[in-house]
Order: structure tokens, then sequence, then C-alpha cells
């Protein structure tokens, strides 16, 4: 089969739902473009600003998409790439999608409040103390999981790993000029752009190798930096040049895609039981992660995005339609594994991990317009690689954050030393390194699990503001119920494997996460149950 | 344009950003209008209680009408903003940049090397290598008769604010 119909059947197939299931979506819950929304009723010109639909689906398609929906089917493509395929295109359409577009929905009508205060409404307190300790132990899998895919990225592709070095020193130096000596934007853009691909050069011209071990260290000691250095110093410059990384990216694998239409080798189908252990049911559909659902989106699209909502009528376009353009982004990553043979990817996986076979794939895509394979491949390990630090950086901070405010006790003028920016950093990071010494195949899992909870709590906690709110929750129901039986059997079965092999702390992490998925589920059956009324009204 | 004209336009332009107080006195040393502007950026994941980062940036405006303008005078307005710089810019860790802006307004002529010394002055200081932000101070000279504004490599960035 040829790849690039697959690419267009899914985008086909994507348009259709987004214009009939979307709108049928929006029909039943009473979207109503002429309700103000919280961006005009609570205009203060700071949090609630209207803002128009393009700009805002790109704000939120950047918060949304990362290193995810690129590692999650790649790394599920042991099972063959159909099952995958299927995955992203009915989880994209049928429960990601509802579940971004019905959290954003849910928080508009909640006066542009964050999801969690949504939870704390309507299934009360303790709900959200659960999910704050469920926060803190998902940031140290997510500091874990992309430590590992960036050490072993740079470990198969070393020209990543010195344009990476030479990227984030360019970063720096980028916004020196910019802030402090005032060098115009549009200039210093332009030669910073130049400078990048420099890097992606000079990177080819000398690679960096080290051990995976030695990276796992240096990786450390970056986000231990870059999470207690000031934004403006590393992480605005760098995240500004990234963005011209993920859009060169782009248009590079869609137009290899266009000018190479490499024909499908990849089984479609391995069996139910993958080499490496795994079973399709649960497992596919936790491994997938943010290609089909995930959870983190729901707080992304209830943090900032509800606020700057212009009409209720796009909540549509930026929750439902991002969450389609990111499963466009899992299938370009699933044809990067399906175009070759089964050994190869098997040596490709083997050798770098998911990472290194999406950067081979786009690097030989990219190759057919003209684009030295080397560099095309070293560019793309490197744009991956930043995603999966961005991703790390937030992580830390945001671990950070939440362990401190563990540790805080409002009464005390003097507190707890743990909850010193520094020691909680620290703490964070060295958890974080600890798990990430593993492999990433038996983090993933657990990442992808937990994720996968957030997915249904979010899911539970929009059906029930939807039942207390008189409307219909049909389309809740089976995404909800399903994803509660995948993230429970998927635990259960990463206990078990994480016990045979003595992997303790990931057992506790296994029975932290089962014991909470037990627990939402039993409360969200109660609520749904019950008659009770929100507190918040919507 | 006449002065009163002038800086009843100016505290329009900026009032919508700054807060505004006239006949301020700083250090003995009479200011007509002094306008302080703040603003905090921050990133924060799902709630304002759980923040990924913030950073401030200020700025200090300080402006004097002057009848006629000397070195001297200058010189000492200088050193104020300098004093500004100490007394105004607290560093932290979430403090990014404070720019201090100080703004002559004059009616008479004056001597050229005033000009020069507005031109090359230059002032910038870091707080614990960058680390803690930085302050600069920029400098503008508005001569009323000819609506000429003459500004410092810093001042260039608001030039067109006080522009006539």
């Amino acid at each position: 089969m040829n790849s690039l119909w697959l690419i267009l059947v899914s985008i086909i197939i994507f348009g259709i739902a987004y214009v009939t299931y979307g709108s049928w979506l929006a029909k039943q819950w009473g979207v109503d473009p002429t309700r103000k929304t919280p961006a005009h009723t609570k205009n203060d010109g700071v949090d609630y600003v209207p803002a128009k639909a393009p700009v805002l689906l790109g704000h939120h398609f950047a918060s949304i998409a990362g290193a995810g929906p690129i590692v999650g089917p790649i790394a599920a493509a042991v099972f063959g790439w159909v099952p995958v395929m299927l995955w992203i295109l009915i989880g994209g359409i049928f429960f990601g999608g509802v579940q971004d577009f019905g959290s954003l929905f849910a928080s508009i009508r909640h006066d542009g409040r964050s999801i969690g205060e949504i939870i704390e409404a309507n299934m009360g307190r303790n709900m959200k103390r659960l999910f704050s300790i469920f926060a803190w132990l998902t940031l140290l899998l997510v500091v874990a999981a992309f430590v590992n895919i960036v050490a072993n990225t740079f470990v198969s592709v070393p020209a990543a790993a010195s344009a990476s070095v030479l990227f984030i020193i360019l970063a720096v130096l980028f916004g020196f000029f910019v802030y402090r000596k005032g060098a115009p934007i549009g200039i210093a853009s332009v030669i910073g752009v130049i400078l990048l691909f420099l890097c992606i050069v000079l990177g080819n011209m000398f690679p960096l190798v080290l051990s995976k071990n030695a990276w796992i260290a240096i990786l450390l000691g970056y986000i231990f930096i870059a999470s207690v250095t000031p934004v403006w110093i590393l992480l605005q410059p760098r995240d500004y040049l990234n963005s011209f990384l993920l859009y060169a990216m782009l248009i590079g694998a869609v137009l290899g895609l266009v000018f190479y239409r490499p024909t499908i080798q990849l089984p479609a189908f391995t069996g139910f039981t993958a080499s490496n252990g795994l079973k399709l049911f649960p497992m596919l559909f936790v491994v997938v992660a943010c290609g089909a659902i995930s959870g983190f989106h729901s707080l992304v699209g209830s943090g900032t995005t509800s606020k700057q909502m212009d009409s209720e009528a796009d909540a549509k376009a930026v929750g439902y339609g991002g969450m389609l353009i990111e499963c466009v982004l899992a299938v370009i990553a699933i044809i990067t594994a399906a175009y070759i043979t089964k050994d190869k990817f098997a040596e490709l996986a083997g050798a770098g991990g998911p990472v290194n076979v999406f950067s081979d794939g786009i690097g030989v895509f990219m190759s057919k317009f003209g684009i030295p394979y080397e560099i095309g491949k070293s560019f793309v390990a490197l744009a991956v690689s930043a995603f999966a630090l961005t991703s790390l950086d937030t992580g830390t901070r945001l671990g950070r954050f939440i362990f401190q405010e563990m540790f805080e006790n409002p009464e005390k003028e003097k507190q707890s030393f743990l909850t010193n920016r520094f020691v909680a950093t620290g703490i964070t990071v060295v958890l974080g390194g600890w798990l990430a010494l593993g492999s990433w195949t038996a983090i993933w899992p657990i990442f992808g699990s937990a994720n996968q909870l957030l997915a249904a709590l979010a899911l539970i906690t929009i059906a029930v503001w939807l039942k207390n709110s008189g409307k219909k929750y049909i389309m809740f129901a089976i995404p909800m119920t399903f994803m509660f039986i995948v993230t429970i059997t998927a635990l259960w079965q990463l206990l078990q494997a994480n016990l045979a092999k003595g992997n303790n702390i990931l057992v506790f992490f296994a029975v932290f996460l089962l014991v909470l998925a037990i627990v939402l589920a039993v409360s969200g059956i109660k609520v749904l149950r019950s008659s009770s009324r929100p507190k918040i009204k919507a | 344009m006449e002065y009163t004209k002038y800086i009843e336009n100016l505290e329009n332009k900026l009032k919508r950003h700054f807060d505004i107080e006239k006949e301020y006195t700083y250090k003995e040393m009479k200011i007509d209008l002094f306008g302080k502007y703040y603003l905090r950026n921050e990133k924060y994941l799902a709630t304002k209680k759980i923040p990924i980062y913030a950073f401030e940036n200020n700025e200090y405006c300080i402006i004097k009408y002057f009848k006629d303008l000397d070195k001297e005078k200058v010189q000492t307005f200088i050193k104020h903003l300098k004093f500004a710089v100490d007394d105004f810019v607290k560093p932290h860790s979430e403090h990014m940049s404070t720019f201090i802006t100080g703004v002559i307004i004059v009616d008479k002529e004056f001597d050229k090397e005033i000009v020069k010394l507005i031109q090359k002055f230059k002032f910038q200081k870091s707080f614990a290598f960058g680390f803690k932000g930085w302050v600069d101070i920029r400098l503008i000279l508005v001569h009323l008769p000819k609506g000429e504004v003459i500004t410092n490599k810093k001042g260039k960035e608001v030039r067109e604010v006080y522009q006539l």
C-alpha cells in the first residue's frame, strides 16, 4: 500500500469527522455562538482576553504537540501498523477529540475555571487532593521517560547530540542579543534560523559520542539548571527557535512523503501478543498515548485556552480540530515505522528507540527532494529532542512546584528546607533520573497509563457535569468506561510484569496508580448514579 | 508646542499604562511627571496555583521641565537617574528588566555639547550576572521650539512616544 494514500485518507476521514461528529457534539452540548464567553464577560485585559480562533488554535496546538504523538505510535508498531492506525483514527475522533473539545467547553461554561476546579466542584475535595499526588508522580514519569528517550536518541544519532549542545548555546546568545543588546527580532530571527541550521551541519561534522548513562547524567544536570534558571536566559529564546524547527520538520515530512510515496512494508498485524511480550489489549491503547487521547490536553484546554475563547463556536475548531491535527502528526509517525521492513524496524528501534525510527524515516523522505540524508536525520532528531527537552523543563518546573506545595505550611513563618527551590528541584530531578536508569520500554507504558488515567478522570468529570446540567453524556459513556478498563487492566499487567522483573520502584507506581484508578472509577460511578447538583453553575 | 500642552498630551499617552504622579519630589529634585509601570507575565498549567514560571518587566519615567539647560543641570539629572536605580529597582529571581526613562523637556536653545552628552550616555547594570535581571537607563531630551527629540541608544526604542 502506498503511504501517501494512507495520509490522504486519514486527513479526509478526520475532515469528515470534524464536520459531522464534531458538529453533532456541539449540538448535543448546546454550544451557543450567541452566548458570551468568559473572555467577554470577565474581560480583564490580562487573563480573560478574546483571541481569534486561528491564533488560539496555534497556541493550543503548540502546547499540546510534543514528542508524545511521535514516540507512542512508533512504540506501538510492534503490533503491526493497522491496529495503531485504527486506534489513531477511532481514538482521535471518538475519544481524544471528544475529551479535548469537552474539557474546553466545560471550562468555558465554568467561567474559564480549570479542570481541577471543575473536579472539585463536581466530585469533591478529596478527589482534588488525590489529583495533586497523582500529578507529581506522573511528572516523575515524564522526567524519566523523556530523559531516557533523549539519551537514546543522542547515543544513536551523535550528530544530533552535538547539534543540541550548539543549539542551547545559540538560544542563550539569541536571548542575550535580543533582550540585552536590543537586536531587532526580525533580523535576529533570520540570523538565528541560519545559525540553527549551521548547528546541524556542525553537528554532523563533529558528532558527540558518549554512553547512554553519561547522557542521562548530563541531561539531568541540564534540566536542573534549566528549571532554576530565569526563563529569559534559556527557555524563552529556545522555545522561540524551537517553533521554527517544528514547522520546518512538518513541512519537510509532508513534502518528503509527496515526493517519495513509500510503500508500506511493515506487517499489517503481528498478533495479539507482541515480540516484547506486550498484549495488544490493553497495551496498544496505553502505548499510543498522545497520538489518540491524552489526559494532559484537558489541563491545557481548561487552563488558558478557555479564557481567551472569543465565541463558543470556536471551541470545536480549537479543541476538536487541534486534537485531529495532532492525530495527523501521529499518522506521519506510524508511516515512518510502517514503510520499512520488520527487521529494519527492529534494528532502528533497538539502536535508539522511536525517535531514531522517526528521524531515519523523515531523513529518508526529505532526501527525495534534495536534503542530504545525514543532515535530514540529525535535523529531525534535534527537533524531536528539542520538544522532549521542553517537556522535561516544564515537567521539572511543575514537579518542583507541586513538591514545594506539599511541604509548605502557611501558618509557620519558617518553612521546611524541602520547600527550597533548589532542594525541591533536586529531589524531583534525582528521583526522575533514578527511574530513567531503567529501560524506556518499561517506563513508557506506566507513563501512558498515568496519562490515560488522567484522560479517564477528565472524561468522567465532563460526563458528571453534563449529567448535572441535564444534558446528554452518552458520547462519554463508552470512552470513559473503555479508558478505565484499559488503564486498570494495563496497570494490573504492568504490576505483574515489573514484580517478576524486580522493578520495585515501577511496582510502587503501578500499585499507586491502580488504587487511584479504582478509587476514581468507584467515585465517578457513585456521582453518576446520584442526583447531586454541582456547586458551580454552568 | 508649549510646555503645558505637551505635558498634558504626554500624560494622556502614558496614563493608559503607567501609574502617574504629578509634582513628585525625588531627592530634593522636583519632578513634573513621574510614571510607574509594572508588568508581570506568568505561564501556568490548568490553574494560577500551578505556575510554570513568571517574570517581571518594569519601567519608571522621570520627566522634568527646564526653561534653560546647561551641562551641569544635565549631569545632576543623570545623577538622580542613577540614584533611582538603587532606590526603585528591587532585583529578585523573577525580575527580568527595569527601564529608568529620564526625560528632559526644554524651552530654550542649548549647547551642542549637551546633544553629544545625551547621545553618548550609556548605563546598564546586571544583577547577579543577569540571573536577577538588569536595568537600563534611557535618556531623552525634548526640545519644544524645534520639536526635536534627542535620545541615547536605549532611548531610541521609545522616541516615538515623546515626539511632539
